[in-house]
């Protein structure tokens, strides 16, 4: 091994975004409302102006679970109490990493591999696939 | 970026249940697997960023073929 890295999660592609988290809502049969122009409801009727919403309801919550787009990519509202929209929130992040790199690694000419995942984690394995053809064409792109 | 003759490159990810990602490049010496991972930086903050042993090394030191003169020694 010649580098070794560690790297924080931040949703700033909001088109990954959007599809990990229908990807997300689906696996935890969830409705989320897509604005924009959704208003989200916080604990003691804070209210929020947002792109993506999960009613509490749906999550046994304190507070809707709101998505909202900005420049700097898509900001996350949950209320710090409410354990099931946090847990969503990490498998939303965790898709979008996945989504995100996998995209990225193709577009550089990198094969992609699953290895075995436990404890919850993803592991991928993303193979330079020829060094001489890699060489002479620097990046393969499509794949 | 890799060179002919070298050992087979790979980037190891692990994206944890809270979507938080290590990387680590394999079969790449020296500076070269900058380019290869560095790309990964874009996807958040990165909290961890090391060199190791292997990046130190001169791609050629694997290869005993070429009796290169060394200084220093």
């Amino acid at each position: 091994m010649s580098k070794y890295m560690e790297v924080q999660t931040e949703l700033k592609d909001a088109a990954t975004f959007e599809t990990a988290l229908t990807a997300v809502c689906q696996d935890n049969r969830l409705v989320v409302e897509k604005g924009p122009g959704l208003v989200a409801y916080g604990y003691s009727k804070q209210t929020v102006d947002a792109d993506f919403v999960i009613r509490k309801r749906q999550l046994g919550a304190y507070g809707d679970l709101a998505f909202c787009k900005t420049p700097d990519g898509i900001k996350v509202i949950v209320d710090d109490l409410d354990q099931r929209g946090q847990e969503i929130v990490r498998q939303v992040k965790q898709r979008y990493a996945r989504t995100r790199i996998e995209k990225l690694a193709r577009a550089r000419g990198l094969e992609v591999q699953e290895v075995e995942a436990e404890g919850g984690a993803i592991r991928l394995r993303l193979v330079v696939p020829d060094n001489d053809r890699q060489n002479r064409t620097h990046v393969r792109r499509g794949r | 970026m890799a060179r002919p003759g070298a050992k087979q490159a790979y980037i190891d990810i692990e994206i944890d249940a809270g979507g938080n990602i290590t990387s680590e490049v394999h079969g790449v010496l020296g500076p070269g697997c900058e380019g290869l991972a560095d790309w990964v930086k874009d996807l958040g903050v990165v909290t961890v960023d090391r060199k190791t042993r292997d990046w130190h090394r001169e791609p050629d030191q694997e290869q005993s073929v070429r009796p290169t003169a060394r200084t220093g020694r």
